[in-house]
């Protein structure tokens, strides 16, 4: 399968503090990813390093260009949602629509008027007048009128209450993901984006510290809650992380098979979330 | 696809009350003052002293013994009475001073326009969105340039011109039906278009005179990450003191500075294009105009690795 991302050894400092570590990864045509790690991880450095808002070492090529040196070539295949706010708070929603359309050669003014009309946000309104989750609601129907090859969330939900953010998420898969398209959302709201994603790249003080695709996930992972009376047994096999749940203990076990694990109990794939903390306490 | 004009619109949209607003409040309220005048001397009369006429014959007018309409034919035949040469340099020197307050606000505004051109956006975080679109550094940086020396003093020009036009028609009605030639007297050598195309072509020049520092400008706006103002004349300040300090001179901090005000036309007063475009292709603008470039383009630079602050 083609790359749209390819990342080798990136690295980047913010003078004493290295936000990145030599991380290498790639986004493949068509999938959607997770980049998820706890705050200060360094998922908005990777991201804006992918979209040339940021300088960086190391070899990055986005849709096989450098953005570094060709950031605006990248933009008309690539669209970009930051955590609420990035919107001038003096720009009317009119004229933000007028200025897109102007600049935008992929840009269907139509499409994100629609989009508008089904929201309570009106055409002769300031961003400063807006509420957080209009302003996202905005900047969001001005993306989705753009054909691109890649979209880029970062954060897109942060600070917006849970109907936002439900449909936020739906309206993204229902609208605008189709298999050419490639998206690459980072959170710490693990839960949220779960059932969305194909691919998983979790994150911590600058490194990669997995990466992997959903489909991959249960031959690598498995979760037993195992009866007292095995603990013992079971520790033997390593497990990466364990917790003590309804009387019983919960492993996670990284590489151990499922024939191996079934004597102690039924197996299952972690959640992202418990294999995020499993990972993140492991590490 | 051509982006140019939505970029320039962008500017105005986020400084519409210093583009717009403020130049027609402005002329608004030069025409009332006129108008008010106009009415004042109307209802009240003046207390004009008219001087001896050519004929000897002196007009001694006391207060309220002249209204509007007499005062204004006095005034125009008193002009119409001077040697052509002095009556073109009184209405000169009556036109451009009601300009005055228009060019002075400009550049105030247009000052003012370039420190933030490209900080605030870093500042408020809408980098992120402006970087996210398909525009590339050097159309972002143009078209502020563009802005700045040209779109924004073309509005007040026009302002200018209004005012400007709107006196001799108050002047031209308050002398109707009297026994002077408004034409002859007035319009004639005010030389409006004259005038008009002189300041253009002015305008032109300054922007080119004035590059070096709205590309110092230019350039601090995009690099600091703080009070880009301070930065912005403190670097000069503190480059003369030590210029002095080292070889006792001043003399790029002086040429400097030379090119942060408007540009001096020495042997007259009035301002004449054919006095300009001499000064055009000396070396001294064309330094200007090098350095001026340079600045730009090092601001261009911080513009593709600029970042929210």
């Amino acid at each position: 399968m083609s790359s749209v991302v390819q990342a080798r050894g990136m690295s980047k400092r913010y003078g004493k503090f290295e936000a990145l570590r030599d991380i290498s990864f790639d986004i493949e045509t068509g999938s959607i990813v997770g980049l998820i790690g706890p705050n200060g991880a360094g998922k908005t450095t990777t991201l804006k390093a992918l979209l040339g808002l940021t300088r960086f070492d190391g070899e990055l090529q986005v849709l096989g260009m450098d953005p570094r040196r060709r950031r605006h070539e990248i933009m008309k295949r690539v669209c970009f949602i930051a955590d609420v706010g990035v919107l001038p708070r003096w720009l009317k929603v009119c004229d933000a629509i007028d200025y897109v359309d102007g600049v935008h050669e992929g840009f269907n003014r139509e499409k994100a008027e629609a989009l508008l009309r089904e929201t309570n946000i009106l055409p002769g309104q300031k961003v400063r007048q807006l509420s957080k989750g209009m302003v996202t609601q905005l900047h969001l129907a001005l993306v989705m009128a753009i054909e691109v090859d890649l979209l880029v969330l970062d954060e897109p939900t942060l600070g917006l209450d849970i109907l936002y953010r439900k449909s936020f998420y739906e309206r993204l898969l229902n609208d605008y993901f189709d298999h050419s398209t490639s998206i690459i959302i980072s959170t710490h709201q693990v839960e949220e984006i779960e059932s969305l994603l194909t691919h998983l790249i979790f994150i911590d003080e600058g490194r990669i510290i997995l990466s992997c695709s959903m489909d991959e996930l249960p031959s690598l992972y498995s979760e037993v809650l195992v009866a007292p009376e095995d603990v013992e047994r079971a520790l033997a096999y390593a497990p990466m992380h364990t917790r003590e749940m309804l009387g019983k203990r919960s492993m996670i076990f990284e590489n151990v098979s499922v024939e191996t694990l079934g004597h102690f109990g039924e197996v299952h794939t972690p959640s992202v979330a418990d294999l995020f903390v499993a990972k993140m306490q492991k590490g | 696809m051509n982006q140019f004009p939505i970029l320039l619109k962008r500017e105005f949209w986020e400084h519409r009350n210093t583009f717009i607003v403020l130049p027609l409040v402005t002329t608004g309220f030069m025409i009332l003052m006129m108008v008010g005048f106009y009415i004042a001397v109307d209802i009240g009369g003046i207390n004009a002293d008219i001087t001896p006429d050519r004929d000897g014959s002196s007009h001694q007018v006391t207060r309220n013994e002249v209204h509007a309409d007499e005062a204004f034919e006095l005034m125009l035949s008193k002009l119409a009475s001077l040697p052509p040469s002095e009556r073109e340099h009184k209405l000169y020197k009556i036109l451009n001073g009601l300009g005055t307050p228009l060019l002075v606000i400009l550049s105030i505004v247009v000052f003012f326009y370039l420190i933030v051109s490209l900080y605030n956006d870093r500042k408020d975080r809408s980098i992120l969105f402006w970087k996210s679109m398909p525009v590339s550094d050097i159309n972002t940086v143009a078209a502020k340039l563009v802005t700045a020396l040209l779109l924004v003093p073309a509005v007040y020009l026009v302002c200018l011109a209004v005012v400007q036009l709107v006196l001799l028609i108050i002047a031209s009605l308050a002398a109707m039906g009297q026994d002077v030639s408004i034409w002859a007297a007035l319009w004639e050598p005010s030389n409006l278009v004259g005038r008009w195309l002189t300041l253009v072509v002015y305008i032109l020049f300054q922007a080119i005179w004035n590059l070096p520092f709205y590309g110092w400008m230019i350039l601090v706006s995009a690099w600091a990450n703080s009070v880009p103002l301070a930065w912005i004349i403190g670097i000069p300040i503190a480059f003369s003191v030590a210029e002095r300090i080292v070889s006792d001179d001043n003399l790029v901090s002086a040429w400097f500075a030379s090119h942060a005000s408007p540009i001096v036309i020495a042997h007259d007063q009035e301002l004449q294009i054919t006095d300009l475009l001499p000064r055009l292709l000396d070396i001294d603008t064309l330094l200007g105009l090098s350095v001026g470039l340079v600045f730009v383009c090092g601001a261009i630079w911080l513009r593709g690795r600029g970042d929210e602050i």
